[in-house]
């Protein structure tokens, strides 16, 4: 087989198998892709660009100068070989590898017909990531115009990495609105894995799709009504998920196998082994 | 040579712990896409759902892992014969092959007793000096209100009986996974699944009632029964539990949080001062 064609299946593979990394296991994950294919720099480029491509799909965190809050690794901070912060108006280089920024420039080319509703949505979000995520969820919002329309995106992000304890989990959300003169249709995208693994390995993994309209007014009274939106929806969300839970545990698991037979009493094993073929196998 | 093979195969089994087990099939494909070399030594150490095989002549279902496999045909613990048809399939010794009639008998009505359905198959082989057993049961939930679930068990017995013959002992190690999936308007999408391991040894006594294939039911059933309960904890409780720390679904709780924690703060500051 030709050895560069044979090195992109592989790359392509390894790709693939990168991009399922659970939450907070990228670098295990890697690492043991690297293990496997020793020293083909073919596949290990492609490990490093699907490094990138998890970190857009995950909403990765990163630290960045100059400002309190972190900012988020998504496809639409991306511009070029370069990402943006829309909050702090900054782009840097970063890092898949080790998940960090570097090379900061300020950064002057942001959308300014997107811009007030950008910020008013920005402002407004900070309360949806105190009220729910305090402490854990990071979040940045962008703005562009679409064929004259006006789009605004609001990503978040919020983990709990514990692998001492054996697990590790994401949520992360975007809500994009698109306002159509006095209509504003809104999508929302919302996925959470969680990776459990002492002695095993147990995974939840969650996607669900929303899809509504609000009213567009200012971009003050505009944000405020999406945010009321998004917090009903993931509310709704995150108790449809527990009532699951709920169902799961109590109806579905209790049918697969019972906790002890309808007799309540664990099986007489010298009864249901015949006692001849027990007596012929001593014998033999 | 060999060294660096084991050091692949490591890393590759690593993954499997990590990568989400709903795939494992998916993820078999690419890793030997990666390391054609250890396919063999994956497939056998690699836990993926039960899959089911017709013994056309006994007109039941069977239950196949890598056990009951020679070349692609595999072995019915019915009928003792090789699906697809095999002439000179490797079969076990006849005082292993009266156990293993026995023992799926014994482990049909333990399945009907606590599985109430499914499927199970136990096979028996030979060993240098001793001998294994592999006992498997799946069930399939019935899908009732929107959520399907299925239930996969693998036990896997090394029995070394002692000289005096009077004792044995068991090495037993069990796979159990767990499969639950709902679609639904209000949660969308949710798969919650995978697999948990736990090893148990033991010496037991053999006597005319007290048969292997009743110590072999007694530990699998405790184990079972263990492992029941500690994935009733682990889907049910901790990833749950998981879910709701990342998102706090009450803002008051939130906002009361904060207050203990900058209560808690300023009062740690305080005591480190007056230390000081």
């Amino acid at each position: 087989m030709d050895p560069v064609g044979s090195s992109n299946e592989k790359g392509k593979a390894a790709g693939d198998l990168v991009s399922l990394a659970p939450p907070g296991e990228l670098m295990e994950v890697m690492n043991d892709i690297r293990n496997m294919i020793g020293n083909d720099s073919l596949v290990k480029n492609h490990i490093v660009k699907a490094a990138f491509v998890y970190s857009m799909d995950q909403y990765i965190p990163c630290k960045l100068e100059n400002c309190d809050e972190q900012c988020l690794i998504t496809q639409y901070a991306r511009i070029g070989d370069r990402f943006y912060d829309p909050r702090s108006k900054q782009s840097f280089v970063f890092d898949a590898l080790k998940s960090e920024a570097r090379d900061f420039q300020p950064y002057d080319d942001y959308d300014r017909n997107a811009e007030p509703w950008r910020q008013a949505l920005e402002k407004e979000y900070e309360n949806i990531r105190n009220n729910h995520y305090s402490g854990i969820g990071s979040f940045s919002v962008y703005g562009s115009t679409v064929e004259g329309k006006i789009k605004v995106a609001a990503c978040l992000e919020s983990h709990r990495y514990s692998p001492k304890n054996y697990w590790n989990g994401r949520w992360r959300t975007v809500w994009s609105m698109e306002i159509d003169n006095d209509i504003c249709l809104v999508h929302g995208q919302l996925k959470v894995q969680v990776h459990y693994f002492e002695d095993g390995n147990v995974q939840l993994v969650t996607t669900k799709e929303f899809e509504d309209k609000i009213k567009a007014t200012t971009p003050e009274e505009t944000a405020k009504a999406l945010c009321n939106l998004v917090v009903e929806a993931e509310t709704k969300y995150q108790t449809a998920l527990s009532e699951n839970y709920k169902t799961m545990g109590e109806t579905t698991f209790k049918a697969l196998r019972r906790q002890l037979p309808v007799t309540r009493t664990k099986i007489e094993w010298e009864k249901i082994v015949g006692y001849k073929i027990g007596a012929e196998l001593k014998n033999q | 040579m060999l060294i660096f093979q084991s050091d692949q195969l490591d890393s590759a089994l690593d993954l499997f712990r990590r990568l989400p087990p709903q795939r494992v099939d998916d993820n078999i494909e690419k890793i030997i896409e990666l390391v054609p070399d250890i396919l063999e030594d994956l497939l056998a150490a690699v836990d993926r759902p039960i899959q089911v095989m017709r013994d056309t002549e006994c007109g039941k279902d069977f239950l196949i892992c890598d056990y009951n496999r020679d070349g692609d045909s595999y072995r019915s613990p019915w009928s003792n014969k090789y699906y697809p048809a095999l002439d000179d399939g490797t079969v076990p010794s006849e005082r292993l092959r009266l156990m293993e009639v026995e023992a799926n008998s014994a482990f049909d009505q333990y399945r009907e007793m606590y599985f109430e359905g499914g499927i199970s198959s136990i096979y028996f082989w030979d060993l240098d000096h001793c001998f294994a057993a592999c006992v498997l049961i799946k069930k399939q939930g019935d899908g009732s209100k929107m959520i399907t679930g299925q239930w996969d068990s693998m036990h896997v017995f090394e029995i070394q009986e002692k000289t005096s013959g009077r004792s044995a002992h068991y090495r037993l190690t069990t796979t159990a996974m767990l499969w639950l999936n709902t679609k639904k308007e209000k949660s969308g999408n949710m798969h919650l699944g995978g697999q948990i391991t736990r090893q148990k040894e033991d010496d037991l006594s053999i006597s005319e009632v007290q048969t292997h294939i009743v110590n072999m039911g007694r530990m699998v059933e405790d184990m079972e029964n263990k492992i029941r309960n500690t994935m009733n904890d682990i889907y049910f409780g901790k990833t749950k539990d998981i879910v709701n720390g990342l998102r706090t679904l009450d803002k008051q709780d939130s906002r009361q949080k904060e207050m203990f924690k900058s209560e808690l703060s300023s009062a740690l500051k305080n005591r480190n001062f007056s230390k000081e």
